[in-house]
């Protein structure tokens, strides 16, 4: 049995190398901002950043009079980049354990470097001693750009400590991990608030202090976990290494790269198609469906962002989301084709991507007395369609808002309501009695239809008041009116609304009662709504 | 005409946006003769709108909106839209038509808010409105009103019987159904069901605006206090929000276009406003009698009592004359004190002296009432006006007709609370309050609330406040934006300036009611029909609606019991001095002109001393040279805004060391200003000169102190500087010299003291001084046990004795009780070290260390484990507390601190029934002893001070190879010479009157060294000099008359050592 070693690679303020990488920004100072404008704040930051006195939590304005390169957190650039970390050194090992990383999805909190752990047992034949294997690594990280600590050691624990509190390459001999690790600070250990304070109160401030305390005293003060922190300072913690596994519900991908430029959408489908099957066969083998699917058509052209340095592909991202995860091809397939017809690239596409997120499928038990409800995909087929005829906000629940903007409302995702749950109706007595109160009639109960879209029409005014209305190519004087109703809101974003409401009935044969809506900014008249 | 008699101003606590006062300036701009204010359950705003309509030459109409629980709840929207509106109560909206209705209205109030459990809003019950119906006009109110809730309830019909049952409670005559248009369609609605029901009942209609705020723009900062009140954003709090800006003062013109409908609704304003004939010029306020015998008047008995304080206190002094004088200034004193009939009042105060000398509770009189020799001789103050020849018209005159303002010192803690609590039990609870203290929106408060309001997180809000309002000093150009903008801020983006400008306009308005430190009413008869009292947050006592200023100017008599942290600590030497010292100690016996208190105040070695120990204080003893106690009195005088700023200092200061000629405004002025070498330092001297120049009354001269003050009496300034100059050219004053008169008036009235004010503070100073130089260790020892008070940390405080030769010893679980305690210094007799007590062991709980101590009683602790075993009530916390600070390290098998600690550790942890009796199983703790720099960190993590060298002095010769002077060595260096001083940071002060300068007071273990830092200087500098705990300063010396300082060139930080040592910074 070979002897067990591992080799760990500790990258420091990973957010902020990934962002330089490549982007023509190494060695320079330089802050990552995280947060939304104007709460910017910096996340990471390079050394030569740190150097000048930038500080994590530090605001844009403040980061800005150091005069340093200002750039903004993009999670998919520390994802892509990453990636090519783990590729890289799954080439070493197939057995790579996540310490941290800037994804939390990785680990358990988010941290702003990146720490990999590798299992090279057995690999002497294949990459020569640790010290050459370590090298080799080294070098590939020189390639990708990425500045890190790389320690090797029989023990994993060392080697992660020595890679966290050392620059370089570090080789520990079998042997040497105590006497390796006993500079080290004890913030290597990472330990918790408590057990940090405890040993700084105790004078302990390196692993040779912690590791030098009698530990059977040691474990009555500071129970098992001070424990195995001492024997982690001592080069003798055995952890059991846990290779990260792609979870059962990691995203599948698959890509394509084009020969020539495509601009139709039906051969891209006849592609999309092909490759939905593959998605599927791949989330069948896991007896699992797809919950949604994302579609990147990589377009021809280069982009428009701001930083130009980094020279990114254009994208255009479409996310189809059925109802229950699906699992036929053409369902999902009429999915993505009635969302692309809705929102269609702005350019010829030259590479695909489909990432899909499988979830277990979900069936459906039909009551026997049960109303027979429409097939979940059909459902969801029927809704596209809608979505493609009427305009993509408009299918599904109107939702009032809590707000005094007229006909404020959002489309909620369309959600049939249960039979048996209360119903709360806007109760007539309020609508007919605004009209009543407005228009004079004290008796009659009034019904308001909406005008949708409000229909623009000139209005006469006198004594600041309408007196007739021109529409269709003809004047109509105007009977009674009732108003003006004022509302107006959010003066705290940009732009603000205002609107005056006027509730009119018109002198003709019909004796028609309208609503009328101005908008003394702009200062249009519509009509709104008619009562009847 | 027309009358707004429905508005709200922002004492409604975040649900008004204008102060009564802009409201009422804002009618009267628009033309409106009078204007009602009806706030939430209160009359927090009533005296200055009555006060403003007094300026205005409008009337003021009083009332509130008081939530009537069996009303229903108040309107909200309709079930289907969704809303975050709590269920509350309608609001009934009561206007006071005459003074029986007013009282009922501060009644009712006051027994809504007595009610509640808890500081809180409260709500009526109608049969409470019922009885306290007199006198009152009940308006039906707009959508917070009983008819918007009962139409909403049950329609018309709901609405009708409701209207009805407020008929019946106040009378037809009595209730008006109102209108409100603000543009709403529902509202309209609710109008034509009002007019109505109006129509049906006979009822009149009143049209009124609801008003929130005094203009339309306000409308923003109404949404915003909305937000606040509601504990959401702006973005989330929706429908809470106002529909539009309609809700603002409008015209008469404005208001009939409005109601052109209905005429009536607006005459019948006019016809109300006309009826309510109640206002706040009479409140039916009297001060209680006090109880004399029978065939005694209030008159006699004070007139017995100031016979035979005058017997007391002149008959030892053994001065004929000067005990004729007494009794002569009494008779004159007694004779206005009937003609005003004050008597009263006197005996009250008296009442309340006595119940402190019979419990053994310190007290003295400070400010103008020690003016008095009838305050004298009833003990209420202790220094003798006739002796000092004090001004008594200061005092009490017969022109002004106000009140005396009498303040009493009080030792700050248990016993003041035992004074207050005593004049509760003698006034009842509805006989006495406290005054209240209205919390304004402030720099800091208005970022973090606005901020919150407009969705900041947290963080940013942190990051913003830490940097308004830092220095009581305000550069022209330090604006919030400047704040804004320190902070990190990008000022110019939309949000942030809109947030700025919303910080700004909410400036001042009111947040909540808090209660004046001292501040006591008391009314004969019943003070809640005065003014509503509501309980405080501190359990036992109960504040009225208004503030000090407000009771001033509804002539409201006031007795302040202050709390002085430094007659506490006198109170401790009294009781601790005789038994230690075996000498008895007696502050108004205290030997006059003690030279070793001269001495040191001469030196300005007067660290703890009270009043005198001052940055500024120490800058001017060396000069003043204080040799006797009215040399005194002027010190504690002559450190005030109002000299400095009227250039009073320099010039007495060098008439004093003789290098200028003692010259006067005029021969007139001789005997007046001849104590203070020509210049005015007291309030009482201007007062004299208007009345010597000027032919003034003592009263016209008191008026025209007062009018100098204060600006809104510009008008009245005006007339009586007229009547000044006439009064001088009448006199043949030469019109320079009148206008070196008049400005030496008019640039100190406010900010100067009175004489006596000053003499009585100043007999407070000579005692600390007196106690400091002759029993260290007991005036140490007091001074530690009633922090905070005063100018310096105990850090300081604790250093200073050291210098002075006295030993402190840490905190020891074997000698320590809970305050400092003096043990007896084992080679001498009467002389005492000061043993640091466990209130210095910062986070241990006082009753944890009481059962240490009680545990302590019954046996020493032979070591840690039994220590622990036996001290139930502490925590493993506290024991690691313990033992970082030292306190264990005398107990046995204990080696040094972190062995203690190690030990500790082990003893906090419980074994189990099973293993407790089992030995440690290493005894000796593998752990190093701590360093220096550890013990010093953990001495002022866990104190706050070290009983050990000065972190300084361990570097002095690192410092000295730097070039760096010790504080001492100042004194021998020229002035003008480059020099660099380094130390602990102990005071930062950015005075008001200093133009923008920073100074600094730094420490080594020599003393104090002080820098002055240019407005330049600080800017360059800043970050270093408000952050830093240790400084290097570099500048040139400046060495003048022993006032020595660093005039700063630049300041470095000094790495010197982490421990946090404390700062005391005037912000």
């Amino acid at each position: 049995m070979p002897p067990p070693l591992y080799l760990c690679l500790h990258l420091r303020n990973f957010a902020a190398q990934a962002l330089t990488h490549r982007a023509g920004l190494r060695g320079r100072a330089v802050a990552v901002l995280s947060g939304a404008p104007p709460l910017e704040s910096v996340f990471a930051l390079t050394p030569q950043a740190r150097q000048l006195g930038v500080e994590e939590g530090m605001s844009r304005v403040q980061a800005e009079s150091f005069g340093i390169v200002l750039l903004r957190r993009e999670r998919q650039r520390e994802d892509e980049v990453f990636a090519e970390l783990m590729h890289c050194a799954q080439r070493f090992s197939p057995r790579v354990e996540i310490v941290a990383s800037p994804h939390p999805e990785h680990c358990d909190a988010e941290h702003c470097g990146a720490t990999l752990m590798l299992d090279l047992t057995g690999s002497t034949r294949l990459f020569g001693s640790p010290a050459r294997a370590a090298q080799r690594l080294s070098k590939c990280m020189a390639e990708l750009q990425l500045q890190a600590s790389i320690a090797c050691s029989q023990q994993a624990s060392a080697a992660l400590l020595a890679a966290r509190g050392r620059e370089g390459v570090t080789v520990i001999r079998p042997g040497d991990e105590a006497a390796t690790l006993a500079p080290l600070p004890i913030a290597v250990l990472e330990p918790s608030p408590e057990q940090a304070q405890s040993l700084y109160e105790w004078g302990i401030g390196t692993l040779g202090r912690l590791a030098e305390l009698p530990a059977r005293a040691l474990a009555s003060r500071m129970g098992e976990a001070g424990v195995r922190l001492q024997r982690q300072a001592r080069g003798e913690h055995f952890p059991l290494l846990a290779p990260h596994e792609e979870p059962a519900d990691a995203p599948l991908t698959e890509s394509l790269e084009l020969e020539h430029p495509v601009e139709t959408l039906e051969p891209l489908l006849f592609l999309i198609g092909q490759m939905l099957e593959s998605l599927l066969r791949r989330a069948a083998s896991r007896a699992l469906a797809l919950a949604e699917v994302e579609t990147a058509l990589i377009l021809d052209g280069p982009s428009h962002e701001r930083d130009d340095a980094r020279n990114h592909r254009r994208e255009h991202r479409r996310l189809v989301r059925p109802t229950l995860p699906e699992r036929e091809r053409l369902t999902l397939l009429k999915l993505i084709q009635l969302d692309l017809e809705l929102h269609p690239p702005e350019a010829a596409v030259i590479a695909l991507r489909l990432t899909a997120r499988p979830a277990p499928a979900q069936v459906v038990q039909h009551g026997l007395f049960a109303a027979q409800a429409p097939e979940a995909g059909r459902m969801e087929i029927l809704l596209a369609r809608l979505r493609k005829l009427v305009g993509e906000d408009r299918v599904g629940s109107p939702e009032l808002l809590d707000t005094h903007a007229p006909e404020d409302f959002r489309v909620a995702a369309f959600a049939p309501r249960d039979a048996m749950a209360p119903h709360i109706c806007p109760p007539l007595a309020d609508v007919g009695s605004a009209g009543k109160a407005s228009v004079g009639d004290a008796h009659t109960q009034l019904a308001l239809r909406m005008v949708r879209p409000p229909r623009a029409v000139t209005v006469e005014l006198r004594d600041d008041a309408p007196a007739a209305l021109w529409g269709e190519g003809r004047r109509t004087t105007l009977q009674t009116v009732a108003g003006p109703w004022r509302s107006s809101g959010a003066w705290w974003t940009h732009p603000a609304w205002c609107r005056e409401e006027w509730d009119v009935a018109l002198r003709d044969e019909a004796r028609q009662c309208l609503r009328l809506a101005h908008d003394p900014a702009a200062g249009c008249w519509y009509v709104i709504g008619i009562y009847d | 005409m027309y009358v707004e008699l429905h508005a709200r101003s922002a004492f409604s606590f975040l649900e008004g946006a204008s102060l009564p006062e802009m409201l009422m300036a804002r009618a009267a701009e628009l033309g409106l003769p009078a204007l009602a204010l009806l706030d939430r359950n209160g009359l927090y705003g009533a005296p200055r709108l009555h006060m403003a309509a007094r300026r205005a030459g409008t009337r003021a109409h009083i009332g509130a909106e008081i939530a009537v629980r069996d009303l229903g709840e108040r309107l909200r929207p309709a079930p289907h839209l969704p809303h975050r509106i709590p269920a509350e109560p309608a609001r009934l909206a009561l206007l006071a038509e005459t003074q029986q209705g007013y009282r009922n209205l501060c009644r009712l109030i006051t027994q809504i808010k007595l009610r509640e459990p808890h500081k809180g809003e409260g709500a009526a019950f109608l049969h409470e409105v019922e009885e306290h119906a007199e006198g009152l006009v009940c308006l039906t109110g707009g959508d917070e009103g009983p008819l918007a809730a009962a139409l909403a309830r049950g329609g018309d019909d709901e609405a009708l019987q409701q209207v009805e049952r407020l008929a019946s409670i106040f009378g037809a005559r009595n209730v008006y159904v109102e209108l409100q248009r603000h543009f709403e369609r529902e509202e309209e609605f609710r109008n034509q069901a009002a007019v109505r029901i109006a129509r049906t009942l006979g009822l009149p209609l009143l049209a009124t605006n609801g008003v929130r705020y005094a203009t339309a723009y306000e409308r923003e900062v109404c949404d915003v206090l909305t937000s606040i009140r509601h504990h959401c954003t702006l973005a989330e709090a929706g429908r809470l929000l106002s529909t539009n800006s309609e809700r603002c003062l409008r015209t008469a013109a404005e208001m009939q276009q409005l109601f052109r409908d209905l005429p009536e609704a607006i005459a019948n304003s006019g016809e109300l406003s006309s009826r309510l004939v109640f206002e706040m010029s009479d409140l039916g306020y009297r001060f209680p009698d006090y109880p004399v015998g029978e065939g005694e008047s209030m008159q006699s008995y004070l007139e017995k009592r100031t016979d035979e304080g005058i017997r007391n206190r002149y008959l030892p002094k053994r001065d004929r004359n000067l005990f004729e004088r007494a009794k002569k200034q009494a008779a004159r004193e007694l004779t206005l004190i009937g003609k005003l009939g004050l008597a009263g009042y006197f005996l009250i105060v008296w009442d309340i002296v006595q119940y402190c000398n019979r419990n053994g509770i310190l007290v003295q009189g400070r400010g103008s009432a020690a003016n008095s020799v009838v305050c004298y001789a009833l003990g209420i103050t202790a220094v003798d006006p006739v002796g000092m020849d004090l001004l008594f018209e200061r005092f009490l005159s017969e022109e002004r007709g106000e009140w005396p303002d009498i303040d009493l010192d009080l030792p700050s803690g248990s016993q003041r609370e035992q004074a207050i609590q005593y004049v509760y039990q003698r006034y009842g609870a509805h006989g006495a309050a406290m005054t209240a203290n209205v919390i304004t929106y402030r720099g800091r408060s208005a970022a973090r609330e606005a901020g919150k309001a407009l969705g900041f997180d947290a963080e940013t809000l942190e990051r913003l406040t830490r940097h308004v309002g830092r220095w009581e000093w305000r550069d022209t150009n330090e604006t919030l934006g400047h704040n804004f903008r320190d902070a990190g801020f990008d000022i110019q983006h939309r949000r942030i300036a809109k947030y700025l400008e919303l910080c700004e306009r909410m400036q001042d308005l009111p947040r909540h009611l808090g209660q004046h430190s001292g501040g006591m009413v008391i009314c004969g008869g019943r003070l809640n029909e005065v003014v509503p009292i509501e309980p405080a947050s501190m359990p036992g006592r109960t504040v009225i609606q208004w503030d000090k200023e407000d009771c001033a100017d509804m002539k409201i008599i006031k007795v302040d019991l202050l709390g002085l942290g430094m007659m506490a600590a006198l109170k401790e030497c009294l009781d601790v001095i005789p038994p230690n010292y075996g000498t008895p100690i007696d502050l108004a016996q205290l030997p006059p002109n003690d030279p070793p208190t001269y001495r040191a105040l001469q030196k300005a070695d007067t660290v703890g001393m009270f009043q005198v120990e001052s940055r500024a204080q120490m800058a001017a003893l060396p000069r003043n040279c204080p040799r006797c106690f009215y040399d005194l009195v002027v010190q504690v005088a002559i450190i005030r805004p109002g000299p400095i700023v009227g250039n009073m200092m320099t010039p007495y200061m060098r008439r004093r060391s003789g290098r200028e000629p003692v010259t006067y405004y005029h021969p007139l002025l001789e005997p007046v200003l001849k104590r203070t070498l020509g210049i005015p330092l007291f309030q009482e001297q201007l007062i004299r000169m208007a009345m010597i120049v000027a032919n003034f009354t003592g009263g016209e001269a008191e008026e025209l102190r007062r009018a100098v003050g204060m600006c809104r009496s510009m008008a009245r300034m005006r007339d009586l500087d007229g009547k000044l100059r006439r009064g001088m050219t009448a006199n043949g004053i030469a019109p320079e010299v009148q206008d070196q008169i008049v400005q030496s008036i008019s640039s100190f009235a406010l900010y100067g003291f009175p004489e006596s004010h000053a003499a009585s503070f100043a007999l407070i100073a000579y005692a600390s001084a007196y106690l400091k130089c002759n029993y260290l260790a007991a005036f140490t020892a007091a001074l530690l046990n009633h922090q905070p008070m005063g100018f310096y940390a105990p850090a300081t405080i604790v250093k200073d004795a050291q210098r002075h030769g006295l030993r402190v010893l840490p905190v020891d679980v074997a000698r320590s009780c809970w305050p400092c305690t003096l043990e007896p210094e084992p080679a001498s007799e009467h002389r005492f070290a000061l043993r640091l007590g466990l209130n210095y062991a910062r986070g241990l709980r006082k009753e944890a260390a009481l059962a240490l101590v009680a545990a302590r009683e019954e046996g020493g602790f032979a070591n840690v484990q039994e220590l622990t075993l036996r001290t139930a009530e502490l925590r493993k916390s506290d024991f690691e507390l313990l033992a970082k600070i030292g306190a264990l390290n005398s107990l046995g098998e204990v080696a040094h601190r972190r062995d203690a600690l190690w030990q500790v550790e082990y003893a906090g942890r419980p074994a189990g029934p099973l293993l407790e009796h089992l030995p440690e199983p290493e005894p000796s703790s593998p752990l190093a002893q701590m360093s220096t720099e550890e013990r010093l960190v953990a001495d002022y993590a866990g104190t706050g001070v070290t009983v050990g060298k000065h972190p300084m002095a361990f570097h002095r010769e690192s410092l000295r190879r730097m070039g760096i002077s010790s504080a001492i060595e100042l004194a021998a260096l020229h002035n003008g010479r480059p020099t660099r001083i380094a130390g602990a940071v102990i005071a930062r002060q950015r005075p008001g009157t200093a133009k923008g300068f920073v100074f600094l007071s730094i420490e080594d273990e020599t003393g104090i060294a002080n820098a002055i830092l240019a407005p330049n200087v600080y800017e360059e500098f800043k970050q270093t000099v408000v952050h830093e705990k240790f400084l290097l300063i570099e500048g040139e010396l400046q060495n003048q008359e022993n006032v020595i300082a660093v005039k700063a060139r630049s300041v470095r930080p000094l790495d010197i050592s982490r421990a946090e040592v404390r700062s005391h910074d005037f912000h």
